[in-house]
């Protein structure tokens, strides 16, 4: 007994004092001023955002006495999830990098500070940028990791079959058809509402998901991809595209169909330009277009997608690390290493940027895609929307397995109508 | 005549295909894990084909995992809240299913109740109310913040609950005659009766616990106090399909648990059939 005593005694004795050991926060140092800044920027975003802070704190940082803390909290989604629980605690960081699901529970809080309120001059950052994440509350973020959905296809099989990357969705059919009938499958991948915001935005010019411009203008009240008919348009064509035969709905390891040539395009996000080369490794060349158009009348562009610096504290020290990082210089560095989208337009004066573009064209498809859109569009906000990402993307793979598209449409409308009404019931 | 037993066809045919079975279900536990070891010494381009076997095999992928500079603390941190988990976890439900089975106090069904009502809240809907908590309580980046919503487990409690009423009252009543206290009787009849039951909560817990992702990221904010499913997440191999630097992770995570069960397995082994 008295053994057994001694070894319980021993074990809670051994984790108590490492846990104890593993206890503490982040301590500041005397006069310095510590800018802590919770991100969800993975593998080799994670080392450039890495690299971008740690040259401001060997920089300006030292010169004025302020420490970047950044610290990885997860996806974007866990960082709000993150943020949610740590108002009101004291824990709050001073920056957290969302996007913009973020949004509605952002502009609903009591807690964000606005750039507007920051007093941090905008007028060389991205207009589509500023209208992203403007509210009827002001510039909710700082835009800072912008992207835009792009086509990548398989150049090297296109340019042998001779086809080249398509604009519209039923040149999409048609290339399909001939890249299948090579025997590699043509697509892969399920659109959810980060592809949607796009492929239904750029209809008729300018088109919203829901009201109040996509929920930017004050909370959403009503839905209006169904009554317009935009979803519907989008998934007569999306069926099409499946009936050929040769599109595979996988919703996840999308990304690794791709690099390994298994499928010959994709839908995803210019942040991923890098990764994806690099996973290529040169087995093929990549090839990056902008998304196919539904029909002829959707030419509103493409939505800027990607992230922004959301603010909680109101400090000298804060408006200084928030200038560095959306600088001309900082952007490019995470531009060129990324695939993001410089959001300083003065980037693009650069000559050491623009020798870069000439070297990689790939990486001003975004670019130019985002500045020949439309302004007015901007991406969708909506209560609970990680939950309708992947209703959105059950919904589309339900009707490519058969269900018919009116049906489809409405079940849709009443998960976002739903969701609108109780946020509407608990917050407003 | 030989003294061998002779097998009649029947049973012969019954025996082949209890072994067939048995190879069969042994080789669809065992793939996954030597797919594992397998593809973490692949190419990027052996992801390509079909194939179980690297042609050379790649450790580079092990230096990739390896050369994070806070990898070794994610592993000590989350062997290290597993096993403080699973240790106090168990001390918790042990005495409070000791406590119901064989004690009488007042407000016994009540308390019982409302730790079974615990059953019925999902831990989502506490999870704000829960981190406002252990932040008041200055336990963010501690392992006792990690692994504070894992200290009690009412299924557990009801799981032993059940083993302990199975052995009945009368070798407690034998034990206390022979004037043995309470925490005797747990520690040299109790958990050596119901051994099975305990050792699989405490694995069961140290499973869990291990690879539970959201409260521990919460819950930490230093690159050194995160665990491991954090950390994996935060390299980034998944969304730049380096497959092969996730699998080196996954099986550096993975070879201290098989090395801890190939220690333990006589004696889980025992433990099970002596029930």
């Amino acid at each position: 007994m008295k053994k057994t005593k001694a070894v319980v005694i021993l074990v809670l004795a051994l984790v108590m004092t490492a846990s104890a050991v593993f206890a503490g926060g982040v301590e500041e140092s005397s006069g310095i001023r510590t800018v802590t800044i919770w991100h969800c920027a993975q593998g080799a975003n994670a080392g450039v955002f890495s690299v971008l802070t740690e040259s401001f704190n060997s920089t300006v940082g030292k010169e004025e006495g302020i420490v970047i803390n950044s610290i990885y909290q997860g996806k974007a989604g866990d960082v709000l999830t993150s943020v949610n629980a740590a108002a009101g605690t004291g824990n709050l960081p001073d920056i957290a990098m969302m996007d913009a699901t973020a949004a509605t529970d952002m502009d609903h809080s009591d807690y964000i500070v606005t750039v507007d309120q920051l007093g941090i001059d905008t007028k060389y950052i991205l207009p589509c940028g500023i209208s992203s994440y403007t509210s009827d509350k002001g510039l909710l973020a700082l835009p800072f990791n912008a992207s835009a959905l792009l086509y990548y296809y398989n150049k090297t099989l296109y340019d042998s079959l001779g086809v080249s990357a398509p604009t519209t969705l039923d040149e999409m059919i048609e290339v399909a058809k001939v890249v299948g009938n090579s025997g590699v499958t043509a697509f892969v991948g399920v659109p959810a509402t980060y592809e949607l915001s796009t492929f239904i935005g750029a209809q008729n010019g300018l088109s919203y998901m829901v009201n109040n411009r996509n929920g930017h203008d004050g909370a959403p009240t009503e839905v209006l991809f169904g009554k317009e008919g935009t979803y519907a348009a989008f998934l007569e064509k999306w069926k099409e595209l499946y009936d050929t035969g040769y599109y595979n709905p996988l919703v996840s390891g999308v990304t690794g169909e791709f690099t390994s040539g298994r499928c010959a395009a994709m839908l995803a996000s210019s942040s991923n330009l890098s990764t994806i080369i690099h996973a290529v490794d040169g087995a093929f060349e990549v090839g990056v277009a902008r998304v196919p158009i539904v029909n002829d009348q959707a030419t509103g562009g493409t939505v800027i997608s990607g992230g922004a610096l959301f603010t909680f504290t109101d400090n000298d020290a804060v408006r200084t690390v928030l200038e560095y990082l959306i600088s001309p210089e900082s952007q490019i560095i995470w531009a060129q290493t990324t695939g993001y989208v410089p959001v300083n337009m003065r980037a693009y004066e650069s000559s050491g940027y623009k020798a870069f573009l000439r070297e990689n064209p790939l990486y001003k498809v975004a670019y130019e895609a985002l500045l020949d859109s439309n302004p007015g569009l901007a991406n969708v906000w909506v209560p609970s929307a990680y939950s309708i990402y992947y209703s959105f993307q059950s919904n589309v793979a339900a009707v490519l397995e058969g269900k018919d598209i009116d049906t489809a449409v409405a079940e849709m409308e009443a998960i976002v109508q739903n969701a609108i009404d109780t946020f509407a019931a608990q917050n407003i | 005549m030989s003294g061998k037993t002779v097998r009649k066809p029947v049973d012969t045919f019954k025996f082949i295909l209890r072994k067939v079975l048995l190879v069969i279900l042994a080789a669809m536990v065992v793939f996954p894990l030597v797919y594992m070891l397998s593809s973490s010494l692949f190419r990027p381009t052996d992801f390509n084909r079909l194939h179980l076997f690297p042609d050379t095999p790649n450790f580079a992928n092990y230096a990739k995992a390896l050369s994070h500079r806070y990898f070794g603390h994610y592993m000590v941190n989350s062997v290290g809240t597993a096993l403080f988990a699973a240790v106090v976890r168990s001390v918790v439900v042990i005495l409070a299913a000791f406590a119901f089975t064989h004690l009488r106090f007042k407000g016994k069904n009540f308390f019982l109740g409302a730790l079974v009502l615990t059953l019925f809240v999902p831990q989502e809907a506490i999870l704000y109310q829960n981190y406002r908590t252990v932040a008041a309580l200055g336990l963010i980046d501690t392992w006792t913040g990690i692994v504070s919503t894992s200290l009690f487990s009412a299924a557990q409690m009801l799981l032993l609950m059940g083993a302990f009423s199975g052995i009945g009252k009368e070798p407690y009543d034998a034990a206390r005659i022979d004037g043995a206290t309470d925490l005797r009787y747990i520690a040299n009849v109790l958990i050596p009766m119901t051994g099975p039951v305990v050792l699989t909560m405490g694995i069961q817990t140290m499973i869990t616990t291990f690879n539970s992702y959201l409260w521990p990221l919460l819950v930490t904010n230093r690159p050194q106090s995160r665990t491991i499913q954090v950390g994996i997440t935060m390299l980034g191999f998944v969304e730049a399909s380096d497959i092969g630097a996730q699998m080196a992770a996954l099986t550096i995570v993975t070879v201290p648990f098989l090395v801890v069960l190939a220690l333990a397995k006589k004696r889980i082994e025992t433990a099970l059939i002596r029930s």
